[in-house]
Order: C-alpha cells, then structure tokens, then sequence
C-alpha cells in the first residue's frame, strides 16, 4: 500500500502504471470525513446528451467513459439498438446505442462517448452522443416516470427511476438486466 | 447383515418383547412375527411406497431388508477391494457408488429416510473423493463408517421394528470429527446443478441447445487432478522466470545510465550552441563568402567552423562535406594541446568543444544502442519464458489419453463379461496429453459409441446369424501435432450411425471436426478421426474477412482451402473452385446472419474453406482469407453467446475476433432450412403412431412392459402394479439384460432405471436409439436422479417421459397409458 501523502513528482514517475492508478483511486476515494460519501455519490448523476434532450445517469454506475472505438465487432443476432461488442479490461462487452434504445430511432455517431456501465456483474457499454457535466439530484428532485414528458417513450418507462428537469433519471437496475435479457433472447428470437 | 437369533436374547429382553408384542397383538413365538411387525411399524411411512398397495407389504419389507443386506454385503467387498487397490480408478468405486445409489433411492421409496439419508451420503463422500475435495483414505474411513451406520440402522429395522436414526446422527457426528461437511457439499452440489439446469425455458430447439450448450461447459469442479511432474516442471521454468528479473532490472539500469550519458552529452553540446552563435556574428560576413564560394549551407553553424578549423590546420575541403569534416578533425585533434592553448584562437577551441561533444553524443548513442539491444534480449527471453510457463499452466489441466483408453476398456469389460476374448481392444498414443475437461466431455460420447459398437458386434450379431464370425476389434489411436490432436477409432463392425451423434455433437463444440471412413468390403468396419485443438484456451486459427469484419475459423475444422478463379479452363484448375464437387456451400456472411453485400464484385479470387461435415463435403466461401493466427480465447457471456459463438479473441490491436464455429452454423442453418419439412414428416409420423393403438382391438392384447431395474425391490413392485393393470410384464437387471429382453421379448413399453451395472440407462438409450428395430418402442425414466440436468439429456436421448422414484402409482400408470395410446 503507498502513503495517500508527501509523494513527490519523482516518486510519481517511479511508479508502474498499476501503482500510479491504483494511487490515484485512493486519493480519488478521499474525503472530508463529515460527509456521508456514498449517499452523496448515490445522488451524483451524469448528464448525458441524446438526440431528444437529456438524460441522467447515476454517476456509481459508470465505472469509465472513453472514446468509442473506431469500430464495433458486429455479433448476429441482436437488438437493432446493440452497436455491437468491444473489449473493455480484457473483458468483451456489448455496446448499445443509448438513444435508440430508449426512443427507438436515432442512431449516436461513432465520435461520441461510451459509458462503460456497471451493475451487479452486468457490464454494459453505452453508447451517448455526447457528456455533459455532472449533477447532485435529490430523490424528492423528481418527478414520477409516469410524469407526461415527450422526451421518452413510454416503451422504456420501466428503466427511468424519475424525471428531472425534463430528463429522464435512468434506473441502472432496471436498464442494465433488461439490455442484458433481451440482447440473450435476442439469439433464440431474432 | 448377521440373522437375528433368538436365542442370544437374554431372560429380561424376552420379556421387554413378549410385552411389546402383547401391546400390537402380535404372536411373539411366530418366526414370521418378527418381519410383519416390522411391516406394521413401517407402514406408516410406505406412504410413499406407492406401488406397494396392490403387494403384500410384509412380503415387500422382506424383499427390501433382504437386498439391503445384499447390498452391504456388496459394498463391505467393495471397501475391502478399495483399501488394496488405493485409486481412485478402481472399478470398486464405481460399484459402490451404483450399490448406495441403489439403496438410496430403494430405502427412500419403502420410507427409510435414515436408511436413505446415509446411502446419499455415500454417494456424496465418493463424488468429493473424485473431485479431490477430501483425500482417498479420508473418503474411504468416511465410507466405512457409512457402510457401519447402513448395517445399524438395518439391524434396528430387524431388531427393533423401526428404523433408528441413531446410526445416521452418530455417522454425522463422525463425519465432524474427520472435518467432513457433507451436507455443505451435497448443498453445493445442488446449487451447482440447479444453476446451470435454471436456464432453460420455453424457447424452443434453440434455447434448448444453447442451454445444452451451458451446460456442456460447465466449469470443471473447484479442484482437478494434477500431475506432479506438471507441477514440478511449472515450478521450474516460474524460478527460471524469475531468475531473469535481475538480468531485466540490470539491463533496465544499463539503458538508464545509456540515456543519462546521452542526455549529458546532448548539454554539453547544447552549451556549445550560444558560444557559436556569438561567434558566427562576428565573422558571419566573411564566412558567408567563404561559405559561399566553397558552397556550403550559410545556415549551418557547425558547417563553417569547421570550415573554419580546416583553413586554420591547411586541411581543404574533400569531395563531400562529411569527407572533409572527419579528416580535419581528426587532424586538429592530434595536434591540439591545452598547455599551449595560448597558440590556439578562440575558433579551435571551439571546433575541439564540439569535437569533443559530438564524439560524446556518438558514444552515449552507441551505448544506449547497446544496452537497448541486451534490453530487448532479455525481455525476449522473458516473453519466452512466460509462454513456457503458461504452456505448463496448460499442461496442469492436462491428463494423458490413457485415462480414457482406460475408461473405455474397463467399460467394454464389464459390458462383455464372460465374452472378453471375443473383443480385441487396442490402444496407442496414450502419452498423448489433453486437456481434462475436454477428456471428459469426450468419455461419454465415446462411451456411447464404444458401447453400440460391441451391442452391436457381440449382442444383436446373433439375429443376423454372424455370431462367432469373427472377434469384434476395437482400435484407439491418439496422436497430436502442434497444438492439434487426433483420435482415431475404428472398428471391425459397422456401426450405426446414430451411435456417433453425440461424439459429433461434441467434437464440433470442441471447435473440432470429425471424419468417418468405411474400411473394404473385406475389412469391413469402419474409422471415426476426430480434431480438434489440444486446448480450449489457445485458438489456432484462420483469420478471415466477412464484409468488414475479421473473425477466425478454427483450423482443425479446415479440412483444405480453395481458391475459386472466376475465369476457368486455364492451366492451373486444381484451384479452381469446382462447386459441383461440394454437396453444398455457403457464404460465411449469410452463415452469420449479416446483410449481405455484393461479395463477389471485381473479385477474381473467392476463397473458400472445405469442410466435412457427418455427409458430404461442403465449401464455406469468405472474402478474404488474411492468414493463420494463434491468440488466447476467451469465452463469451451468456447472453452474448450465439449458435456457432461461443468464444472470442482479441488481436494485438485490441480488437474483437469473434471464433466461428462452422458446423454448429451450418446445422443451425440445416435446421432452419428443413423445419417446415421436418414439422410435416413429424404430423404425418404422430398420425401414423396414433393410429397404431386405435387398429388393434383394445383388451384383446396385453401389452408387454419391460422393467429394468437393479433393485430387486423396485422391479418387484412395478411389476405388481403393471400386473394388476393387466399388463404383461418382463424384468432385467442391468443394461446388458435390458437389451437381451428388448430383442427376446419385444416389449411395446420399457420402464428404464439410470443407474444400473454393466450399461446404464443412458447407455441403453442410445442403443436403442441407433437400431432401427426399436423405432416404436416406448421408453420410460424411472429413475431417482430428479435434476434437470438429467431429465434433459434422458428426453434428449429418445426418452419419452420422464417420472423421478418415488413416483406415485397413478402417475406411472397414466403415463404408460398415454404412451401407448389406450
């Protein structure tokens, strides 16, 4: 374990790429010790840009983003919103299009971000036109998903936990095992 | 079991009994009394004895205790013949194993859960001595106590009218004491198995194979067997991995020290820089008509002094700006003197600086050249090393082929028994090594074929009249190259070809292929040669395009490539891609469901690759084939899987491969393509079976069920009950008789039990399923093994229903008389 403190530039350089990230995790995990960390970090969310308007993402479950890759392995029979797969950490991953996968129609360019999203060993890649900044939503913030918005369609309701300032919030716990089952049922139905 | 005596009752325990006996009303002189009081006692629990109604149930309890006793006479030779051969191996395990499944499910069905409770056990101990969770001799003092808990509670049965849980309380607090957790382990199965059953649903042929699928590579136990010279030699070439770290770090610090010379040469040269400039303003007038009018660059500072120390040491300029540097340096140099540095001006001081830096920044160069080179060395000889030790990683999972051979001959020999000489068995290649997961994916299959082929040579010769023709030879041959192996086996008979499904089925999901060929007519027999990779983990490959997409075909699957020439008739027409000479051929974009593009515009060569499947040849067509690769495979998620996907692998770009399994897509294709036909041949078949029934006068024929069982006990109670309904009924007691009755008796109906000696049901299912002759008949798993797992590959194997012991008699009887119509 190396010290949180006191490193020097040097001692920085010496370390190996693992050392350096692993240390950077830690310091990165450091905080004023009167807050309550984790519910605070439960409320932090990540905007994202769709096609129509926002969206926010829960900022504990996105463990990276990065630039997509220039292209996607393309797998036979998936979803029509499903870009294909990516290797992530030694670990290949399906990527979807966020935007057609909650509206339907759309399709994201490659030169916008993928979320590497994660859920109770259900790691998923999102596939967003663009990120925006990221925001502190209260619970009582939002609004029903049953809240008449135009901004998604009812089909997907299932994974929206509310909506906020015309945004849908988005239900990680929801959205993650219902990609997963239909990209499987996808293989026996086509 | 040791025969009650009443004689070595005592005065006081007479007694204790004749008041026992006074209270149930029972005759306590009566030799018989003793067992139907034990009947009396028990009969509250034979309510799950379901097919015991209709049978006298002190006559059943009788048969029970009788065979139970059998049973642990069985299993105590068994343990003793343990003890001597010390392997686990021994054909003894596998019997005792069979014997505890017996009375597990026979103690569980009269209602002796304790009874029951220790046989479970006993299967449990022996599956964690396989697994190598406990040790052989732990396993086999666990085993003893249980054969010990089995004749006490029996005893109590005998002596005390009721089953005594005693026995079973005090083998778990044994089993404490050898720090033996067998229900956590029985538990752990359980979930194992349900994990891996839980997937399938309602989802049809392809659900259901991709379920099969999950199953099929389930991962191996949490420990395996290891060969201790593997081990030893991982540890060997670990240690001479790490011997190398301290070359590494040493040729590490030497291309550090390198770089540091270099970066102090480069200063001092850069030092050099501001003292030139000076001095190239002062004499940049002149020196720009030197330079001029000798016709070097104005631009170069280092150009015109030097320019400058060749006119100051009489040098003149050479051919070429290079050729005129090295001699008037060289030259200054000898001549220059510090002491006399007042003799120089300040012009050659400053070309001997320069000198002096250049040769230095020429030196670090080299050395860094140097240690960069021995740098790069080691590392090589590290990365060597690594794939040494991860080749010996590979080999720990590994087992020689004779493990197999052996399974395979023990199996032939309990099967023949007394017939041994007919059966010629021969095997080489067993040093070959192979992984152990894939070993034991191959048992069964092989098993199943090896097994049709003697049922075939020795038992069903006999209606064709050619017994004692000749001697059925069995041949195994194993050899491997590079990271490929092959088996061959061949056999003197022809066996049918249903008996090889499985193997088919399992070598393709093995990214292997399979080839039969049928020996001369004189020879007669044919050869199955199985490929397939030597590991799972490392795919051998070709690497192909399909539109914009690279994926990667096994090798082992390749039989050949062909190149197809769009212009024919020219002299090289062995490439030409003939397709009359392929029964069928693909587009491996269509084989992976993608939109297809115009593959073959402005192409003059099409490749593609020559498979055999079990028929004729076909050709799957590519659009570019890149090269042949070697990379680490990984397998998919669930749920990104996909008929013929299993697997990826990810090339130095970091990009994905996926690893296509050519014959999984072209049956799934095959499929797809015949489903509406096979669904009509199906209507029509079922029309025809049930119209079978309706022709024959119902009452007018009894219909004749075969049960086959191991237990004395179950075979006796089915029978009471299909008797009763007014069936006819035949018994076997094993595999072997199982298919003696079925070409003896021709039964319309076969009760069939699984675990049963010399073939079990699964054996006998797929020999039944190879002939021909057995197509109307109806099949029946009555069996005590209730997971799915098991249920699965029983239907799969041709079973048509399914019921799990105890079954309650109603549902026996209404399942028979659905299967056959009435």
């Amino acid at each position: 374990m190396l010290p949180l403190y006191g490193l020097s530039a040097h001692d920085l350089e010496q370390m190996s790429d693992d050392e350096f990230w692993n240390y950077a995790r830690e310091r990165a995990s450091v905080v004023s010790p009167n807050a309550s960390r984790e519910e605070d970090y439960q409320d932090h969310y990540l905007e994202c840009d769709l096609s129509r308007g926002n969206c926010l993402i829960p900022l504990e479950a996105i463990v990276e983003v990065v630039p997509p890759p220039h292209r996607f392995a393309l797998l036979p029979a998936t979803p029509t919103w499903m870009r294909g797969i990516v290797v992530w950490r030694g670990e290949t991953i399906a990527v979807i299009d966020l935007d057609k996968y909650l509206y339907g129609i759309g399709a994201t360019p490659f030169d916008g971000m993928l979320l590497v999203a994660n859920y109770a060993d259900l790691t998923v890649g999102l596939l967003v036109p663009g990120v925006g900044l990221t925001t502190t939503v209260r619970f009582e913030q939002m609004k029903p998903s049953t809240w008449p918005s135009m901004f998604y369609t009812p089909m997907r309701a299932g994974v929206v936990r509310g909506v906020y300032a015309e945004a849908p919030v988005l239900d990680v716990s929801a959205l993650l095992p219902d990609v997963v089952q239909q990209i499987g049922m996808a293989a026996h139905y086509g | 079991m040791s025969a009650f005596n009443h004689d070595e009752l005592s005065a006081e325990d007479l007694e204790v009994l004749r008041a026992f006996h006074a209270m149930e009303g029972l005759a306590p002189d009566d030799p018989l009394s003793e067992v139907t009081m034990q009947a009396n006692s028990l009969s509250h629990q034979l309510t799950t004895t379901e097919f015991s109604t209709t049978a006298s149930e002190d006559d059943m309890l009788v048969l029970f205790t009788t065979e139970a006793d059998e049973d642990i006479t069985a299993m105590r030779s068994a343990l003793q013949q343990l003890e001597q051969d010390d392997r686990l191996d021994s054909p003894s395990l596998k019997a005792l194993k069979r014997t505890a499944h017996k009375v597990a499910g026979t103690a569980a069905a009269i209602g002796c859960d304790s009874m029951s409770a220790v046989a479970h056990y006993m299967e449990t101990i022996i599956k964690m001595m396989e697994d190598g969770t406990i040790v052989y001799l732990t396993g086999l003092i666990a085993l003893v106590h249980a054969v010990r808990a089995l004749e006490s509670t029996l005893q109590s049965i005998a002596t005390l009218g009721y089953e005594s849980k005693n026995p079973l309380l005090e083998l778990e607090e044994e089993y404490k004491a050898l720090d033996i957790d067998v229900q956590a382990a029985q538990a752990a199965h359980s979930v194992y198995i349900s994990k891996y059953s839980s997937s399938e649903g309602a989802g049809g042929t392809l659900l259901r194979m991709a379920s099969r699928d999950m199953v099929d590579t389930l991962p191996l136990p949490p420990s395996m067997r290891v060969d201790l010279q593997h081990i030893n030699k991982l540890l060997e070439h670990t240690e001479k991995l790490i011997e190398l770290d301290t070359p590494l770090e040493n040729a590490q610090k030497q291309v550090d020290a390198a770089l540091n010379e270099l970066h102090t040469a480069q200063a001092r040269l850069r030092r050099l820089e501001p003292l030139l400039s000076s001095l190239s303003v002062s004499l940049n007038t002149s020196a720009d008509a030197m330079v001029a009018s000798a016709g070097y660059a104005s631009s170069s500072l280092f150009t015109r002094i030097l320019y400058e120390t060749a006119q100051g040491t009489g040098h003149m300029r050479q051919t070429t700006a290079n050729a005129l540097l090295q001699p008037a340096l060289i030259q200054d140099s000898a001549l220059w003197d510090e002491m006399e540095i007042d003799r120089f001006t300040e012009t050659n001081v400053l070309a001997q600086s320069l000198t002096e830096a250049i040769t230095d920044v020429a030196t670090a160069t080299s050395h860094l050249r140097q240690a960069l080179a021995h740098l790069n060395a080691i590392v090589g000889q590290q990365v060597s090393q690594a794939n040494v030790v991860h080749d010996d990683a590979l080999l720990l999972r590994s087992a020689p082929f004779s493990t197999l051979v052996t399974r395979l001959k023990q199996a032939i020999e309990m099967m023949v028994g007394a017939q041994k000489e007919r059966v010629q068995f021969e095997a080489s290649g067993e040093t070959i090594e192979i992984d152990q997961e894939m070993l034991e994916m191959l048992a069964s299959p092989l098993l199943e074929l090896v097994h049709s082929s003697v049922a075939e040579g020795l038992f069903f010769a006999k209606e064709s009249g050619r017994e004692d023709e000749q001697r059925l030879r069995i041949q195994l041959n194993a050899h491997a190259v590079s990271n490929e192996v092959t088996i061959e086996i061949g056999f003197s008979v022809a066996v049918s070809p249903g008996a090889a499904v499985a193997l088919y089925e399992t070598v393709y999901r093995l990214y292997g292929s399979i080839s039969l060929q049928e020996h001369s007519e004189e020879e007669m027999g044919m050869t199955l040669s199985l490929r397939f990779p030597r590991s799972q983990r490392i795919i051998q490959g070709l690497l192909v395009r399909v539109d914009r997409q690279c994926v990667i075909v096994p090798v082992s699957q390749v039989q050949r490539i062909h190149y197809n020439k769009q212009q024919t008739g020219k002299a090289d027409s062995q490439y030409v891609y003939q397709e009359t000479f392929f029964a069928e051929w693909y587009h491996l974009t269509t084989l992976l469901g993608f939109v297809a593009e115009n593959h073959f515009t402005g192409k003059t060569v099409r490749p593609a690759l020559a498979l055999q499947l079990d028929g004729p040849q076909i050709a799957v067509e590519v659009d570019e084939l890149i090269g042949e690769v070697e990379l680490v495979m990984k397998p998919l998620a669930a749920h990104l899987c996909r008929p013929g996907i299993a697997s990826t692998a990810i090339d130095g770009s970091g990009n994905v491969l996926l690893v296509v399994n050519l014959p999984e897509m072209i049956k799934l294709r095959k499929t797809h393509q015949h489903a509406g036909e096979i669904a009509r041949e199906a209507g029509t078949l079922n029309n025809q079976e049930a119209s079978t029934p309706v022709a024959q006068p119902i009452g007018l024929v009894r219909r004749k069920i075969l049960v086959a069982d191991d237990s004395v006990y179950m075979r006796r109670s089915v029978n009471l009950t299909l008797n009763h309904e007014g069936y006819d009924v035949v018994e076997a007691e094993d595999g072997i008789q199982t298919l003696e009755q079925l070409s003896n008796e021709s039964p319309d109906l076969l009760v069939l039990d699984i675990e049963m000696p010399n073939l079990n049901g699964y054996d006998v299912l797929n020999i039944i399923r190879s002939q021909r002759r057995f197509t109307g008949l109806k099949i029946v798993l009555l069996t005590s093994r209730s997971s799915e797992k098991h249920r699965r590959r029983g239907m799969e194997l041709g079973a048509h229903a399914y019921l799990t012991k105890p079954c309650p008699q109603d549902v026996l009887l209404e399942t028979i008389r659905s299967l056959l119509a009435e």
